[in-house]
């Protein structure tokens, strides 16, 4: 069982997201793989997800996320914590803290959150 | 003689001369004299002095022309009557041939080209003031054009940011030359140098990164050949033998990847892998059915087999378990894979059908050994790694590459670009083919501009340098030069004779001309008196057509004025666009190399890396490639994230394992230094997530 080290209350919410799990190299036959995930649950500063194939801890990643179908794609990087494998899914629990980082959308990610927080309570 | 040999020779053939021969060891003043020098005109203009010379060369605006026709186009729109004495129009014309060949032989890429023309005034300014300029390979100038030939002869717009380096320190190394100009003598030495420790620089940077490429590419191939070699060995014993399927599945699994890696550690002559192939060979054997021999019969050939079938099964397990290093701490599996080894054994001891099968061999992928056809070995044997090459291609532009890698059991060349990253793989066939058609041309690089001068003075192999260097044909070039200088004497003093006849002459007509117009003139003045009023209207209307004359003259004169302004301004608009390009490179990663910012001496870096971070003339971005090149080794890298909270730049691969963290001012320090490079400028993890979105929702 993963144990709950966030600092901020975490949201249920469940939708897609997109992880660069392997980026495209710079000659022309490294392609990027890139996976579909769902979420379980997120925090201004975290996001729990389910991904199918393990992930090495420390690896720093880019991640796509659509709040809800037909808004702009906000775009995030993520440090890999925690990645656990769950034995009666066959897959992984990965949790990611995402890193305040300049060229992405965490400052709209943050508020997107707060908001959601203000609508649940 | 062989076709193939073509490029090869096309070096040799047009400058016999090596690097070595240069310096070469006297000057060319005497050839260039009189290989060039314009005979002297009796009676010419004066001549320039030196001074003017060096004011029109500096004052060249236009670089298209040579020095020779921009001096005298400048001296013409002036109304300057001098000209250029006849030794200073030699040298010059001298020059402009070799510049001219120099282009055509080492061709380089624009803009750089048109670029590097900006030096050719200075060329000829040096030329006809420095005595050591005449001797090809002596002079700085010479040294500094080799040198960027060298250094740029691989490069092409197309590399990007990775280029933009080369173009940056090309255009810094023009303005130091030329401020020569303006009395900086030590301009020229200081430009030189700088130049050649970038070249050096950015040479060593692309080894090393085409030092990887060939490691890469050797390590495939090493792979590769053990796989083959595992699986030949392993498909002619299937050839031989029958086996259960499972056994099948085992040889074509595990074994097999065991064997590559056997070959791979110890080799192919290796007693290791001389074990497998035994090993593999008895356990085929050891599953052969035993023959069942009759009741009434005591076969001791049976026996003597029997006995042998114990001995091996009880020796293979342990054989086997020894050889499976793909399974390594695997001991789950190769309990299993033993177990199944043994499962047959028991089966061949108590006479049980083996169920044996023809086991289909395994697949390799079709590797093609093109035929060794003994003119494509002979071309590929002439050609030498590190050589670069202009490769022409149908539907796309030209790549200059270089040759890094001969494969001679794949028959394949690896070419890397100028930042030395893997750019083409040709088989030799292929690239012998378009040698000899053309499409691929050497591009050679040694004493470029050196060699053209000397060739420009008709020395181009190491017999012209021999003559060059005996006494005796200079002596007769001397005497040839005293004949024509007697001979130019000896026509001026004619020319003189005859410039004063011809002098008297015009004075004696002029004086009777003269004298006629006076005569005419009195006459003129009587018939005026006699028709005063007709004249006078005469007068008038010739005074307005004089004056109409003069307007549409004037108005002319405006309009060919107006158009010449306008060519001027046309030009000074492209040259302007020009510069406003090279300038536009400057404005490159954390804006490097702007000499506004090096007199901040804390240039601010702002907050977001999208403002503070730029390559390509925009931000550098998230997923962007770098290259460092402070360690042993050098290092790619993905710019993953700039942490607003820490102020660190976070470099990742492509797995997104840190490998890099640097503070803002650790990377400005490595960009100051030109040990970081933008290798990819642009992510595309947005096209990325995009297709994949819309994938997920059709």
């Amino acid at each position: 069982m993963l144990k709950d080290t966030r600092r901020h209350r975490r949201l249920s919410f469940v939708g897609t997201i997109f992880i660069e799990l392997l980026s495209s190299g710079i000659e022309e036959n490294q392609p990027s793989e890139v996976a579909l995930c769902k979420t379980i649950d997120i925090s201004p500063t975290g996001l729990l997800v389910w991904v199918n194939r393990e992930l090495t801890v420390g690896a720093i990643l880019q991640i796509g996320v659509e709040p809800s179908s037909g808004d702009n794609t906000l775009y995030l990087t993520g440090e890999v914590r925690r990645c656990q494998r769950d034995n009666n899914t066959q897959r992984w629990k990965v949790g990611f803290k995402l890193l305040n980082a300049s060229d992405s959308d965490i400052d709209t990610w943050q508020e997107l959150v707060a908001q959601l927080s203000r609508q649940s309570t | 003689m062989v076709v193939f040999t073509r490029h090869d020779r096309l070096e040799v053939v047009l400058l016999k001369l090596t690097a070595a021969q240069f310096p070469l060891p006297r000057s060319l003043h005497a050839l260039v004299l009189d290989l060039y020098a314009p005979d002297i005109q009796a009676g010419a203009a004066q001549t320039m002095s030196q001074d003017e010379v060096l004011r029109y060369l500096k004052s060249i605006d236009s670089f298209e022309l040579s020095p020779l026709q921009a001096i005298r186009t400048q001296a013409e729109a002036m109304g300057d009557p001098a000209v250029l004495g006849g030794e200073q129009a030699a040298i010059l014309e001298w020059l402009n041939t070799a510049y001219n060949h120099w282009e055509q032989r080492f061709p380089i890429e624009e803009p750089l080209a048109s670029e590097l023309r900006k030096l050719l005034p200075l060329g000829a300014a040096l030329a006809i003031t420095d005595p050591d300029f005449l001797t090809p390979g002596a002079h700085s100038f010479h040294r500094l054009l080799d040198a960027l030939q060298a250094s740029v002869v691989g490069w092409q717009s197309r590399l990007g940011r990775a280029g933009q380096s080369m173009a940056q320190q090309l255009e810094a190394t023009i303005s130091t030359a030329r401020t020569w100009f303006d009395g900086n003598s030590d301009a020229l030495p200081t430009a030189c140098e700088e130049l050649i420790i970038t070249a050096q620089k950015n040479k060593s940077r692309a080894q090393r990164m085409a030092k990887r490429v060939v490691e890469a590419e050797q390590g495939r191939l090493k792979t590769a050949q053990a796989k083959t070699h595992a699986a030949q060995m392993i498909n002619q014993l299937l050839e031989k033998y029958q086996a259960p399927p499972d056994v099948g599945e085992f040889l074509k699994g595990p074994w097999y990847e065991s064997g590559q890696l056997i070959v791979l550690r110890f080799g192919a002559q290796s007693k290791e892998w001389a074990g497998m192939s035994a090993t593999s060979e008895a356990l085929l054997d050891s599953l052969q059915s035993e023959p069942r021999a009759a009741p009434d019969q005591t076969d001791k050939g049976s026996g003597s087999r029997r006995q042998q079938l114990f001995e091996a099964i009880t020796k293979l397990p342990r054989e086997i378990r020894r050889c499976l290093i793909s399974l390594q701490h695997h001991e789950h599996e190769i309990d299993n894979a033993i177990g199944v080894i043994e499962s047959a054994h028991m089966a061949v001891l108590r006479q049980q059908d083996l169920n044996l099968h023809s086991i289909e061999p395994i697949q390799l992928s079709s590797t093609t050994t093109a035929e060794e056809d003994p003119l494509v070995l002979e071309c590929i044997a002439a050609l030498a790694v590190g050589q670069w090459f202009l490769l022409s291609r149908k539907n796309s532009e030209p790549l200059r590459l270089q040759l890094v890698l001969k494969m001679a059991s794949e028959q394949q060349l690896l070419f890397t670009n100028h930042a030395g990253m893997k750019a083409a793989q040709e088989s030799y066939a292929y690239f012998a083919a378009s040698l000899k058609a053309g499409t691929s041309t050497p591009l050679p690089s040694e004493v470029s501009f050196s060699g053209s001068l000397a060739l420009a003075a008709k020395i181009s192999s190491e017999e012209d340098l021999e003559s060059l260097n005996s006494t005796a044909p200079l002596q007769a070039r001397q005497a040839h030069r005293a004949a024509i200088a007697e001979q130019r004497e000896s026509d001026r003093d004619t020319h003189e004779r005859e410039r004063e006849d011809q002098a008297r002459l015009h004075r004696e007509f002029d004086e009777a001309l003269a004298a006629k117009r006076e005569q005419e003139a009195r006459a003129a003045r009587q018939r005026e008196k006699e028709q005063e009023p007709v004249h006078e209207q005469q007068r008038q209307r010739d005074a307005a057509d004089q004056k109409q004359k003069e307007q549409d003259l004037r108005h002319q004169s405006e309009l060919e004025e107006t158009a010449r302004l306008m060519r001027e301004y046309e030009v000074a608009e492209q040259q302007r666009d020009r510069a406003e390009e090279l300038t536009g490179l400057d404005e490159g990663f954390l804006g490097a190399p702007q000499p506004e910012a090096k007199a901040d001496p804390a240039p601010d870096l702002t907050p977001t890396v999208a403002h503070s971070v730029k390559a390509n003339n925009g931000p550098l971005i998230m997923g962007a490639w770098l290259g460092f090149h402070d360690g042993e080794k050098p290092l790619m890298a993905k710019l993953a994230a700039h942490d607003k909270e820490n102020d660190n730049y976070i470099f990742v691969n492509r797995e997104g394992i840190k490998m890099r963290q640097l503070s803002k001012s650790e990377l400005r320090g490595l960009m100051d230094r030109g040990l970081v490079e933008v290798l990819e400028a642009h992510s595309n993890f947005k096209d990325e997530d995009t297709r994949a979105r819309n994938n997920h929702r059709v």
